[in-house]
């Protein structure tokens, strides 16, 4: 029985191994090594160690530009959406009910539709009413999907705060904006926090919302599809700045979670 | 006091409404456009506000819909299977048999979706494209002799890349579910003397129940819309419904590209709607 247990936890684990390193973290070695391989070309070939590509990459405004302009609204878009959502959350964890339920619904209909609906209604809704597009109906779209996404993040995390303590604070004369400050904030901020981290790399990271709504003005995402296979000896410098955010991020992931600032489950 | 009870409650309420009026003008009011567009003539550049049900009797008739909507379901469905049958046994891993390296290893899962999917998406050119790594690998081993062009530009691709894209997030559901089973339960169905095969039917699989609605939302939905993937690897064989949708907005033929995103939005909905008859109302935000 030992013997035979040990046979599946190998195969088990092997089979994990195997599985990750192909389907996850072969793309991704692949984008470290051509980064620094002296060649524009995705050949299967090693041409020797370069670092031109990261040096072209701080080179390129446009491509240092679609990075800050992801930035802004990817900021913006976590600060409103955050905003907008906490009330629902609250709401949604502690009533019952038909119009909780009608409620509920209303506002997760666009987080349980495909990204391109939101994209496409918003660019016919703004080519509609005539408003040009830009970064800012980029952001104003992409928050329509962050409001029910914030909503999922926080609203299982409540489930443990007493609203006695609130009604506490109310009763004792504390307004609704001390309350929410002393009393509420500090219960909710890392739940509040690892919302945000969620929801800046997921506004950061979108494609196909911001496709359909940018203007002149590009994202990062955008950026990299409308130049992919169109410009000669870009790919590598794409790849390059993918290995600095990956880096980046990581490090910046791996400190918050090893300071207990944000839990990953 | 029961007074102060109602106001509470209608104070709760009201602290909805900038959420309530945001989503109401930035997603509802656009969704009843695309649907009035949606019943105006096929024209191209122009909108012509007349009501017409041309572009419907179009959808239903036109054989060439019909493919391209089963491809895209097809695709679909076999990537949300596939990775189901993937994911599973990795989380099964990492939370019943190995559970140190389970909390660790998230860490590694989440890492590399931080670079952009378009990225990936091109770097699995380098290893399934005509003279990408696999077919290297193959002709060195003397499998094939030439190199075979299926892996790239076509339906497999986009599967394949479509696992590459959501497999962290088909393992991390799993995983938390399988965390939160009891080590109690297994046992007491052990020592009651029930064998692996039963305690994995009666307790494993009923428990991650809850999984499988939370990879749906997350996986099975957001692919069915999904344009560039099969746009930037599927040829002709990988087309699904995003890629046309996309090409008529492209053209601006507006009318053809909303009734395809309508009944995109419908088919959706449909789906989201059985799970809540599953699940409950809770299945949408308790993960």
């Amino acid at each position: 029985m030992m013997k035979h247990d040990r046979i599946i936890r190998l195969i088990f684990s092997g089979y994990t191994f195997f599985t990750i390193a192909f389907f996850i973290y072969l793309p991704i070695a692949i984008i470290y090594i051509y980064s620094v391989n002296d060649t524009p070309y995705f050949i299967p070939e090693w041409r020797g160690f370069t670092l031109e590509w990261f040096m072209a990459a701080f080179r390129r405004r446009d491509l240092i530009n679609s990075i800050y302009n992801s930035i802004v609204i990817a900021t913006f878009v976590t600060a409103a959406s955050m905003a907008i959502a906490i009330p629902p959350s609250f709401y949604i964890v502690r009533s019952r009910g038909r119009i909780k339920n009608i409620f509920l619904l209303y506002m997760m209909i666009p987080f349980v539709i495909p990204w391109i609906i939101i994209g496409i209604s918003s660019y016919i809704f703004y080519w509609y009413i005539g408003m040009p597009k830009s970064l800012f109906t980029a952001a104003l779209s992409h928050i329509v999907y962050s409001i029910p996404l914030v909503v999922t993040l926080l609203a299982p995390r409540l489930y443990t705060m007493d609203p006695d303590i609130e009604n506490a604070s109310m009763d004792l004369g504390a307004d609704p904006i001390q309350t929410f400050r002393y009393i509420v904030f500090p219960q909710i901020f890392p739940a509040m926090l690892s919302a945000a981290v969620i929801t800046f790399a997921w506004s950061f990271d979108n494609f196909i919302i911001s496709y359909y709504t940018l203007g002149d003005e590009l994202t990062w995402p955008v950026w990299v599809f409308s130049i992919l296979g169109k410009v000669p000896r870009i790919m590598p410098v794409i790849n390059a700045v993918s290995v600095i955010i990956i880096t980046v991020s990581s490090i910046v992931l791996y400190i918050v979670v090893r300071k207990g600032l944000i839990k990953l489950i | 006091m029961k007074l102060g009870e109602e106001v509470r409650k209608i104070r709760l309420f009201l602290s909805n409404l900038p959420s309530l009026l945001y989503i109401f003008l930035l997603f509802y009011i656009p969704i009843v456009i695309l649907l009035a567009i949606s019943f105006t003539p096929p024209r191209k550049f122009i909108v012509e506000w007349v009501f017409t049900v041309e572009n419907y009797i179009n959808v239903f008739t036109n054989p060439n819909y019909y493919r391209i909507l089963l491809n895209t379901f097809w695709i679909v469905v076999v990537a949300t299977v596939m990775l189901i049958i993937i994911g599973f046994p990795i989380a099964y891993y990492l939370a019943r048999m190995n559970r140190k390296l389970g909390a660790k290893i998230l860490y590694f899962l989440i890492i590399p979706v931080e670079i952009n999917y378009l990225i990936r998406v091109y770097a699995w050119k380098v290893i399934l494209g005509e003279n990408g790594f696999l077919n290297l690998l193959l002709i060195s081993l003397g499998i094939i002799e030439k190199p075979l062009t299926i892996f790239f530009y076509s339906w497999i691709a986009v599967v394949i890349v479509l696992i590459h894209e959501w497999l962290p997030y088909v393992i991390v559901p799993f995983y938390v579910n399988l965390v939160g089973i009891s080590d109690e339960i297994y046992d007491a169905a052990m020592d009651l003397g029930a064998s692996r095969l039963q305690i994995f039917r009666t307790i494993t699989l009923p428990l991650v129940k809850p999984a499988i609605l939370t990879i749906v939302f997350l996986v099975t939905i957001p692919s069915l819309g999904e344009f560039a993937i099969p746009y930037l690897v599927g040829g002709q064989s990988g087309i699904m419904l995003g890629v046309l949708i996309d090409r008529y907005l492209g053209g601006f033929q507006l009318a053809i590209g909303a009734t395809l995103s309508f009944f995109l939005l419908i088919i959706t909905l449909l789906l989201s709607m059985v799970m809540i008859k599953i699940f409950g109302y809770e299945a949408l935000y308790s993960r």
